[in-house]
């Protein structure tokens, strides 16, 4: 079974409410377009549902339009459901008239059909269903109705294998013609032994399809196209392609005007009054600042009790598992439970709640409508660097973390946009390297400035954002920018099961990445800090110049040596060295990474011994150092790999590696020389 | 018909509403506005229009943003000026 449907028809809503959390996000085979799958049983039938990219239309125009209708050819679902959202039957019909020209058994659920009601929209379901030779069901998926009869027809359908007859759909005397004479071109050729899939076909030549082009090798095909294209033209007075969608509209309107009474046109107009204020020429963005202001405020201080109680319990883990060990005992066993896994994994799972709060707020942005509205405003700036709205919403997904953010980039449809959003989006500073800032900030600089250093690190990311993307489009990824369509769905109440279903799937991510990622390097990591130990040490020192030693004698240590003369002109030591390679696994491995460097045990954000001896070691104007190398270096290994995945090329996700590594090592370079020169901050 | 009053999309105020007449862009974004019930001939609301930015426009019953690039490709005859 397989749902179809406009953007913003209800969709995902139908899905969950039918799947609930059995869901499976993957890819499809060879595009980056997400595939969900949910299972399910009803009644005694056990189904598989497939959820299909929202698509306007079944051309070849977006890769997701691609990807639904090369689902339905090749994967024969039994039966389409087609998600239409009822207050907008026209437009969502033109979806389902090229479902019924596919050939497949569908069935219609004129969702949202509370909302038509209310605005005095009336169906006659008998009569509609007959004319589009499909059953139809109404339902209200953000309140659960009419889904289990949806399903029971659906089912119904899929075992009758009834299907709507694409004949029925004439496109005129003139276009017939012109289709019968390419489908009798094409039928009996290899792989078109079905009428439907022929007429089909030659529908989709007509139309100037580029993909379905590709398939067709008979140059004579192509020829006989092209003739009867010029002939249409000659008589209609307008491109084949034209014609057809106004004929498929035509189609529409006439059963729309037998079946359907509007008493009023009222839809939008509660989302058309908020409108007028959210994206007012001078209101509209102090609006989305302020939105902005609130969703990470919320992330922080909702996300701080929790937060303690993560590190509490890792606290108390690490604890008792050493009281496994009788006290003084050196076992490696305990070494690498405590340190190396407790400690690591511990570490990164703290910032969960941070992570979450702000998917939550973006989920519930998103469904909202808000997100779209965002878009529209950013546009007017994203214009001028070369991108275009919907280009924002990847970035401010970034925020939180780089690998969504650079997921997210799938919804722009153009391969050079998507590739310049992807390749800056690390310089917006992810949630993982908030743990270095709020290290440093306290360590060097007086509390009235704290808030205002915060605020710096972000502003100057976005700046170099923008900068590198203009440099970017206007050189490697020069062209036209594609135009901008998108649709402004009305406002809703978002549910809370969506909200959360959505918060999960990338929230989901981080944990995966603690559990796998950061498990391992944290191994590592402590491997290298702990070998080869040192096996004479002068035992008249203290014990804090012995460790010192040791550490220097690892293979950190020596790594961090080697570093330091290429490291030294920015003002950073050996010891930051080490903690630098740890932070390419992930950020957050920095700030645990540099105390086990200072060797002060636990090391984490609020740690005040390492913050003191952070203090006595290096100067503000090295603080700020870090924490600028820290904001535009080398993104962390996921953000490589998934950049590798979503570019599809291990080129682009080098080219991010350095062209970062190498700003930042500029920037920071310029920054360190030109401040001890004036002596700022030393 | 009088081609001699139509103008390109981005230059009608807000609350007008006005008449697609020809659509200029590529093969595939023309049927994908298509879809989206951007076709000539159709009746189309301009909710929001300021001097920069994107457009929105009313299309029936559904809130659609065009860049101002692609509005400028939508040619559009302002009925309610001409009384029609």
């Amino acid at each position: 079974m397989a749902l179809a449907g406009n953007p913003n028809s209800g969709k995902t809503t139908l899905f969950n409410a039918m799947t609930g959390s059995r869901q499976h996000v993957g890819n499809y085979p060879g595009v980056t377009v997400e595939k969900k799958e949910g299972r399910f049983k009803h009644k005694d039938t056990e189904l598989n549902v497939v959820d299909l990219p929202g698509t306007y239309s079944l051309t070849a125009y977006s890769i997701e339009e691609v990807v639904a209708r090369n689902f339905i050819i090749n994967d024969k679902p039994d039966v389409v459901i087609h998600v239409v959202d009822a207050s907008n039957l026209e437009r969502n019909l033109y979806l389902g008239i090229q479902l019924i020209e596919l050939g497949v058994p569908v069935v219609f659920a004129f969702n949202m059909s509370d909302v038509a009601r209310a605005r005095g929209i009336h169906f006659d379901l008998d009569m509609l269903a007959s004319l589009l030779g499909a059953p139809i069901v109404p339902t209200v998926g953000q309140k659960n109705k009419g889904i289990d009869e949806l399903v029971d027809t659906a089912v119904r359908v899929a075992r009758s294998g009834t299907k709507p007859k694409p004949s029925d759909i004439h496109y005129g005397d003139d276009i017939e013609k012109a289709i019968e004479a390419i489908r009798r071109r094409i039928d009996g050729q290899s792989g078109f032994t079905d009428d439907i899939v022929a007429r089909w076909t030659a529908i989709k030549l007509l139309e100037n399809d580029a993909e379905v082009a590709k398939l067709i090798q008979d140059p004579d095909i192509h020829k006989a196209v092209e003739a009867e294209q010029a002939r249409i033209e000659k008589i209609l007075g307008d491109s084949a392609e034209m014609i057809i969608a106004d004929r498929r509209y035509g189609l529409i309107s006439g059963a729309c005007q037998k079946a359907v009474r509007s008493t009023c046109e009222t839809r939008h107009t509660n989302s058309d009054s908020i409108d007028e204020i959210v994206i007012h020429r001078v209101w509209g963005l102090p609006i989305f600042l302020g939105l902005m202001y609130l969703v990470f405020w919320l992330t922080f201080t909702v996300g701080g009790p929790p937060m303690d109680w993560i590190e509490g319990f890792f606290g108390w883990l690490g604890g008792k598992v050493a009281g496994w060990w009788p006290t003084g005992s050196d076992s490696i066993l305990q070494s690498l439970l405590v340190d190396g896994l407790i400690g690591g994994v511990g570490g990164v799972i703290v910032f969960l709640p941070n992570i979450l709060l702000l998917f939550l707020a973006i989920a519930f942005l998103e469904d909202s409508g808000y997100m779209a509205r965002a878009a529209f405003m950013m546009d007017r700036l994203m214009h001028k660097i070369g991108l275009h709205g919907k280009s924002f919403i990847p970035m401010l997904t970034g925020f939180g973390c780089s690998i969504p953010g650079i997921m997210a980039t799938r919804t722009l449809e153009n391969r050079r946009d998507r590739l310049t959003t992807m390749l800056v989006l690390p310089l917006m500073s992810c949630g993982a390297r908030l743990p270095i800032y709020a290290l440093i900030i306290p360590a060097f600089f007086p509390a009235a400035w704290h808030a205002t250093m915060l605020w710096m690190i972000y502003v100057i990311g976005i700046a170099l954002a923008i900068v590198s993307a203009k440099i970017l489009r206007s050189t490697l990824f020069k062209g036209e920018s594609v135009p901008f369509v998108m649709e402004l769905p009305p406002y809703r109440l978002p549910t809370l099961k969506g909200v959360l279903i959505h918060m999960w799937e990338r929230g989901g991510l981080y944990l995966k990445k603690a559990g796998t990622i950061i498990l391992g390097v944290s191994v590592i990591l402590w491997a290298l800090t702990s070998y080869p130990k040192t096996e004479t040490v002068d035992t008249t020192l203290s014990a804090e110049e012995q460790q010192f030693i040791q550490l220097s004698n690892t293979i950190a240590g020596r790594i961090g040596h080697a570093m330091e003369p290429l490291i030294k002109p920015m003002g950073f030591d050996w010891r930051i060295g080490t903690a630098m390679i740890g932070a390419f696994a992930a950020k957050e491995v920095f700030v645990a990474q540099l105390g086990i460097v200072y060797s002060v045990g636990e090391a984490d954000d609020e740690s005040e011994p390492l913050r003191d001896q952070l203090k006595a070691n290096y100067s503000p104007l090295v603080g700020f150092c870090i924490m600028l190398f820290m904001l535009i270096s080398a993104p962390c290994m996921a953000t490589i790999a998934v950049t590798k995945r979503e570019s599809n090329s291990w080129r682009w996700a080098l080219f991010q590696l350095g062209g970062l590594t190498l700003m930042a090592y500029v920037l920071t370079l310029i920054v360190y020389q030109t401040g001890s020169l004036l002596g700022i901050g030393i | 018909m009088n081609p001699a009053l139509w103008m390109p999309l981005g230059m009608v105020p807000t609350g007008r509403s006005v008449l697609l007449r020809r659509v200029q862009t590529g093969h595939g974004l023309s049927s994908r506005l298509a879809a989206m019930g951007l076709l000539p001939g159709m009746r189309v609301q301009v909710c929001h229009n300021d001097r920069n930015g994107p457009v929105i426009l009313g299309i029936n019953g559904s809130r659609v943003m065009l860049g101002r690039g692609t509005a400028n490709k939508l040619s559009v005859e302002d009925t309610s000026e001409t009384g029609i």
